[in-house]
């Protein structure tokens, strides 16, 4: 007859419910967990066994400047990108900007210019000697304000990367209760006060898991910063490794790179807000009606307009004058057609397999918190951490003495692409599986689903936007990435990133300008593909909800 | 204490649809359900009536298997659930329906496709779907997709998709609760009828007692994480078995009383009681059941009125100081300061 206070016998919050053990999640997402963590094995062994001399180069003055000015590269990147993709994300979701649909598809083509792309555009246009340089010398313009060096960089790596936010702010914009806002309005607040007090904190998860990708991808960016000669660590462990026979010292650099992103994690762990954010108010929301911008609708435009100038317009024209160039000197244009099709394959299968493997993550982590799930979690991210040219390096060694039967074959590339990018397919399925109700999976239960059924039958379509988007993310970074191609493709396996890189290195800025045109292009494509289903995903429910009230149904028969 | 209970409104019930032995679970220090005994007949309709964070919403979900107990057994429709060992069936093999408080329809599916999921391969499927459809009064919508429906429409459809694959037991956790309520009265009504039609064993929990003792055969009134009783409404209203329930179940006055064996004196006179009691005790007086005729003589005073057309509740200082509250026709206009004479209809029960 034990008494119980009778305040504290409260519903428990649903995440907290004990059911039986996710057995077959544990072990899949150890599985793949395990695949992520071997490199950063042998990075550590590599490093532990250094001698005196490479620990001992970490106490120089010139390392802890390179530190210092990763993180703050790093930072700085997701925090600008924040800035520019929120108001982007908010006018082509909740407002009535015009070309609305034009805006959201344009702010989002810089993910298809690869970073060493971008940087060769920036100093084409921007350097000294450069076109803009070469336009004004005439009124008498000497010299531009250095694009060299950490603006540059920020600038660049910012307009490559703040998409990512973009990418998940919108989804999780998209998936918020407008009846939540509506709520918030009914009780006094105006549009600044909800948007501040109901809104932000909503998307807080969304901007979280945005911005960690930027800085990630910052830190681990090797184009932009050797082009625009930024001292950060992937410039200085390349020149390490290519520079010494020792490649412990890079190990030790790259250790210390690992360490770096860690602190980056707990920062992310620090911002995030409550673990379930599902909806609680009511079954099916209704789609949301755009806000009136009124006299800001043109600076509006203008803001979006510059943005994709900026990130798109500027590689396109530098990429372009540099390709009639080529053209106009009787430069025959090089055979594309086998590197495009090695792009495309080694892009779709690192696709689908990174978002294979980010499922038993992802839903770990959001129906089974814990412990245990989360450091999974954690685990997953490790990878992307780590700069290309260390995973591929790592995998090089590994290959070459455990596995030498899959060494320079495709499943190895394939292998180290999802190493490196499951965390952009975790990230956006665990986005939309938090924002789903967990009700609605267990009514799938109550009507004799098995756990397998109800994923295939009701998860995964409601997950679908989110998994569309992880990889489509996946394809695209997969396309663009060049370290890991180089080091780990099969010989005789040339793609466009490949083929961009290794005329870029040869200074043959003309022959470099069609395979990475190109490139643009698929990248593209790849993106409109996703836009288009995001709006299929959209269609019916908004057709619906024109009949919403009537009395008379099924129109469409 | 509370399946004997049980066992005497279907005494001869051989098959009980749904039989809980000593269910318990706990949060941490905190025990939400707390051994929980249970017995609910073929075909009849169960009431889970109690406060909010009273552990009936926690109890609905270890029936269904989405929570697993610490302790206890639950069989239904005469096959264990969960074993003495405390290994559960996953939910999908037992064989339940369930209705969410926030419906929990698939947003995806259309009004069709939701109700046809539970249903599988069978044949028949779309037989039943319409079959079902028009049952719950939603003919024709079966192509609308979930958010263009209204509240209503959007309860019924849960329940329809809920009873489609036939299940043995349904569960509702707070079904009316979303809805306004105008709209409660009709659907409370269709929701009886359905379920009827259906002949499905059901358990709804809510927290509303007027909704319990209006829609069920058998009412569970549980209170902090136990089963204090299991009746039928009219028994439980009439008959608490405790001052908990007394109170909790409807108002209730509560005056202090002498006992000796089916006589109870009080402020209000000498009262006939349900069951026998000696001392010193506290007889409940439900407000209905005081009458009231305005005498100048009598020693009980009327302190306030509040008119709701149909009654009016007369709150009243009786001789001694003691207060209570009678609810009597509106013929009579009652007024602060009327003297008045008080007689009690049938029996009281003592605590």
């Amino acid at each position: 007859m034990a008494t119980v206070d009778h305040r504290l016998t409260l519903n428990p919050p649903a995440t907290r419910r004990r059911t039986a053990r996710p057995w077959l999640l544990l072990a899949l997402s150890t599985l793949v967990v395990a695949l992520v963590v071997l490199p950063i094995g042998y990075l550590a062994l590599r490093a532990a066994s250094a001698g005196p001399e490479a620990w001992g180069a970490l106490l120089r003055p010139r390392t802890l400047r390179v530190f210092t000015g990763s993180a703050a590269l790093a930072l700085g990147t997701a925090a600008l990108s924040t800035l520019l993709a929120l108001p982007v994300a908010w006018l082509t979701v909740a407002s009535d900007l015009p070309l609305r649909r034009f805006w959201a598809v344009a702010t989002l083509l810089p993910l298809a210019v690869p970073s060493y792309i971008f940087g060769f555009a920036m100093v084409a246009v921007l350097g000294p000697r450069g076109m803009l340089q070469q336009a004004l010398a005439p009124l008498g313009v000497e010299r531009l304000p250095s694009i060299y060096g950490f603006g540059g960089a920020l600038l660049t790596l910012t307009l490559c990367s703040y998409p990512y936010v973009l990418l998940t702010v919108r989804a999780a914009l998209r998936r918020c209760d407008p009846a939540v806002e509506e709520a918030a309005r009914s009780m006094g607040d105006g549009p600044r006060a909800v948007f501040l007090r109901v809104l932000l904190p909503q998307l807080r998860p969304a901007i979280a898991v945005g911005a960690l990708l930027v800085a990630l991808y910052a830190l681990s960016d090797f184009g932009v910063v050797s082009l625009l000669q930024f001292d950060s660590f992937t410039r200085a462990i390349y020149m390490q490794y290519r520079g010494s026979f020792d490649r412990s010292g890079a190990a030790v650099l790259a250790l210390m790179l690992v360490l770096l992103t860690l602190g980056l994690l707990w920062l992310e762990h620090l911002i995030r807000g409550r673990p379930s954010m599902s909806r609680t108010t009511c079954a099916v929301a209704r789609p949301r009606r755009p806000v009136a911008l009124g006299p800001w609708r043109w600076p509006a435009v203008l803001f979006c307009a510059s943005l994709v100038l900026l990130g798109v317009g500027l590689p396109l024209f530098a990429l372009s004058y540099w390709l009639i160039r080529g053209l106009s000197n009787g430069q025959a244009l090089v055979s594309l057609w086998q590197a495009s099709a090695n792009s495309l394959l080694a892009g779709a299968l690192a696709a689908a397999l990174a978002v294979v493997c980010a499922l038993p993550i992802a839903i770990l982590a959001v129906r089974h918190p814990g412990r245990l799930s989360q450091l999974l979690e954690r685990g997953a991210y490790l990878g992307y951490a780590l700069p290309g040219i260390v995973v591929a390096l790592a995998l090089v060694f590994f290959g070459a003495n455990v596995v030498p039967l899959l060494y320079q074959t495709l499943p190895m590339l394939l292998i180290g692409y999802t190493v490196r990018f499951l965390p952009q397919a975790v990230g956006s399925v665990r986005t939309s599986l938090q924002l789903m109700n967990p009700r609605v999976e267990e009514a799938a239960r109550a009507l004799g689903r098995r756990p397998l059924s109800v994923l295939t039958s009701v998860t995964t379509p409601l997950v679908a936007p989110g998994l569309l988007a992880g990889a489509a993310l996946v394809f695209l970074t997969t396309i663009k990435e060049l370290p890991t191609t180089l080091l780990l493709g099969p010989s005789g396996f040339p793609t466009l990133a490949t083929m961009v890189w290794s005329a870029t290195s040869e200074a043959l800025f003309t022959r470099a300008a069609a395979p990475a045109l190109l490139l643009m292009l698929l990248s593209a494509l790849a993106m409109a593909l996703m836009v288009a289903q995001d709006h299929a995903a959209e269609e019916p429910l908004r057709y619906n909800g024109q009949y919403e009230g009537t009395s008379h149904p099924a129109t469409d028969e | 204490m509370a399946s004997m209970k049980a066992r005497r409104i279907q005494p001869q019930m051989s098959s009980a649809a749904l039989d809980i032995q000593g269910l318990t679970r706990r949060y941490g220090p905190l025990t939400a359900v707390d051994s929980v005994d249970l017995t609910v007949a073929a075909g009849q309709f169960l009431a889970l009536l109690g406060p909010s964070g009273c552990g009936k919403t926690t109890l609905l979900r270890l029936v269904a298997g989405f929570e697993q107990p610490d302790a206890g057994l639950i069989s239904i429709g005469g096959r264990a659930v969960v074993s003495p060992c405390g290994v559960g069936l996953p939910p999908e093999e037992r064989s339940i329906g369930m209705v969410f408080q926030d419906y929990a329809l698939f947003p995806h599916l259309s009004v069709e496709q939701n109700v046809a999921y539970g249903l599988g391969r069978a044949t028949g499927r779309a037989a039943r779907v319409a079959e079902l459809l028009a049952l719950v009064g939603l003919e024709g919508l079966g192509r609308r997709m979930p958010h263009a429906l209204s509240g209503g429409q959007q309860q019924r459809v849960a329940l329809a998709r809920a009873l489609a694959p036939r299940p043995a037991l349904l569960l509702l956790d707070e079904p009316f609760s979303n809805l306004d309520a105008g709209l409660r009265q009709a659907v409370r009504a269709d929701v009886r009828r359905i379920l009827r039609h259906e002949q499905v064993t059901a358990i709804f929990v809510t927290h509303d007692q007027e909704e319990a003792l209006s829609l069920a055969d058998v009412v569970a009134v549980m209170l902090k994480g136990r089963i204090a009783q299991v009746a039928r409404p009219r028994e439980l209203y009439e008959r608490p078995l405790s001052r908990d329930v007394g109170a909790f179940v409807g108002a209730a006055n509560f005056l202090p009383a002498e006992a000796d064996g089916f006589i109870a004196s009080c402020a209000l006179g000498r009262l006939t009681l349900a069951r026998p009691a000696r001392g010193a005790v506290e007889v409940l007086v439900r407000p209905e059941l005081i009458a009231l005729t305005p005498d100048p003589r009598a020693p009980h005073q009327v302190t306030e009125r509040s008119y709701y057309g149909a009654d009016q509740l007369v709150e009243l200082r009786l001789a001694g100081g003691a207060r209570a509250r009678a609810r009597v026709p509106a013929w009579h206009d009652f007024a602060p300061g009327d003297r008045v004479a008080t007689a009690v209809h049938g029996p009281v029960v003592a605590f």
